[in-house]
């Protein structure tokens, strides 16, 4: 029998750390801000909730969801009520939630990271925060966002990284002392000359994310890499270990099947990385 | 909110372009209400990675839904035969309800999903609630065949209907499936039928597709004003006063 799978991450820097201890996370926006499916999927199985990404000012996106052949394209930042009717609506949950709440946040630069530092180091139910990292931004944009929410609280800090992959991120994340990287929100699609653009995600996107968790994996000096992108199955999850993620974030799974992502969260617990029959 | 596999008890298709299933809902828990929906899982594999939804046109334990045949996701559902299964999630989305006292339901359909008008006839009149049913399009006059004999229906343009106004005076409520375009339409009617538009007196269904289905994604968010409504876990019925 495995040991009991477990992960402490937290800043290289000091500050609160947090103890994960299931394998198996929600990316952002796949499981609200933390309610679940009530009477399918039991939070429990989860080593944290990861909220929808939430923006410092409401924001409601021009479009919805778009199906694709094969996939699905989320726009990014999705439609969210802001940072203040999100802490008022789901903070008092998370302080009595079973699993630690991580806040996905995306931000214009430092000052709407440091403004939300703020905020987040007066919030007693939160456990740390996840930046959805944006297409076309570099190392020096990536190490002042970091920066500025340091500055501000010491939550610990995962940052999530776009497709394609830019390695020269990952240096400057790590440098900052993130907690951890993920990787990463799917390639960006578009439907059409003047259609919804955004991640695509869905099962195909697998191989993708195993590249990039393999360079991820290879520049991140020990800081603990979490794979996210279309991981659908046990193998896939097993894949991601083998490409040395240390943990995963499920997606459209959460969608399409809660109660067998929550079956497949419950497999992860009990063996994590451990080899199946096809491998 | 539950998610099983549900027997399909009757399968069929209609004139009015829609497919039409009846499905056991017990799996789920509890019976279906005018308004909610299912998210269908359409086929076995990962090529549609997503649910899709598929609204009541009758409630209960053997709920009746009616997917618009039109869409390649339902064409796989359409083929299903009795005593095969479907995997839904549900019931979701906040059931229809008369306000007290109300005692005649007027029901304007002008777009998809045709479902819950359908449902909320239905049921308002199991109330003992009179319902004056308008289907806008002639291609739906074969619905009006899904609706109890006393549910009156018109089939045809609303504004082409001189004595709207009056249905609008006649009724203790309005439920209005239409989007975004006809939301101003229907707040003049009741403000000419009535002088004013009352909280609680029309209601509408807000048409969307819903990617989860259960407020995760926020894909279905609808803002008005200052204020943001996730249409499938806050609706998708809604008042018409909170929308303009």
């Amino acid at each position: 029998m495995s040991p009991a799978w477990s992960l402490r991450i937290g800043s290289s820097r000091g500050g609160r750390d947090v103890l994960l201890t299931k394998p198996v996370l929600p990316a952002a926006g796949f499981l609200g801000y933390g309610r679940g499916y009530p009477g399918i999927f039991d939070p429990q199985a989860l080593g944290a909730v990861v909220t929808r990404t939430t923006t410092l000012n409401p924001r409601t996106a021009t479009a919805s969801t778009v199906r694709t052949r094969g996939g699905f394209i989320l726009p990014l930042p999705p439609s969210n009520p802001g940072l203040t009717a999100v802490l008022r609506q789901f903070g008092p949950g998370w302080v009595h939630s079973p699993v630690p709440a991580i806040l996905s946040v995306h931000v214009d630069g430092p000052e709407e990271m440091a403004a939300i530092g703020r905020r987040l180091e007066a919030e007693p139910g939160l456990a740390g925060v996840e930046l959805a990292v944006p297409m076309e931004i570099d190392a020096k944009w990536l190490a002042n966002v970091a920066a500025a929410l340091a500055e501000e609280c010491d939550l610990p800090l995962l940052v999530r990284l776009p497709l394609p992959l830019h390695p020269e991120l990952i240096p400057a994340a790590v440098e900052q002392g993130v907690a951890g990287l993920v990787v990463a929100t799917p390639h960006r699609g578009r439907t059409g000359p003047s259609g919804l653009a955004g991640p695509v995600y869905g099962p195909a996107t697998l191989p993708y994310t195993l590249d990039a968790v393999a360079q991820a994996a290879d520049l991140a000096a020990g800081t603990p890499v979490f794979a996210l992108g279309g991981i659908y199955a046990k193998e896939d999850a097993a894949a991601c270990a083998r490409a040395g993620a240390a943990a995963i974030q499920l997606d459209g799974l959460l969608m399409l099947d809660p109660a067998g992502a929550g079956r497949l969260a419950a497999e992860l617990s009990a063996g994590w990385g451990e080899p199946t029959a096809s491998a | 909110m539950r998610q099983d596999h549900c027997r399909i008890v009757a399968a069929g298709a209609l004139r009015s372009g829609h497919a039409l299933l009846e499905v056991d809902c017990t799996p789920l828990g509890q019976p279906a209400r005018a308004g909610q929906f299912l998210m269908l899982r359409a086929g076995t594999d990962w090529t549609d990675p997503l649910r899709h939804p598929a609204f009541f046109s009758r409630g209960g334990q053997v709920g009746q839904l009616l997917l618009p045949a039109c869409e390649p996701w339902t064409q796989g559902l359409a083929t299903l035969v009795p005593d095969e299964a479907v995997d839904a999630l549900g019931p979701l989305g906040q059931p229809f309800v008369l306000r007290p006292g109300a005692a005649r339901l007027l029901v304007i359909a002008r777009s998809e999903p045709l479902a819950p008008a359908l449902a909320a006839a239905h049921w308002a009149q199991r109330q003992d609630c009179a319902v004056s049913l308008v289907l806008e399009q002639p291609q739906w006059q074969p619905l009006t065949d899904l609706v109890p004999d006393t549910v009156e229906c018109v089939v045809g343009p609303p504004e082409a209907q001189t004595n709207l106004t009056e249905s609008v005076q006649w009724a203790d409520q309005v439920l209005l499936v239409a989007g975004e375009a006809h939301w101003d339409w229907a707040a003049r009617l009741v403000e000419r039928a009535r002088m004013r538009l009352s909280p609680g007196f029309a209601s509408v269904l807000v048409p969307s597709d819903f990617a989860c289905g259960v407020g995760h994604c926020g894909a279905c968010v609808h803002r008005a004003g200052k204020r943001q409504h996730t249409v499938c876990s806050d609706g998708p019925i809604f008042d018409l006063t909170e929308l303009l």
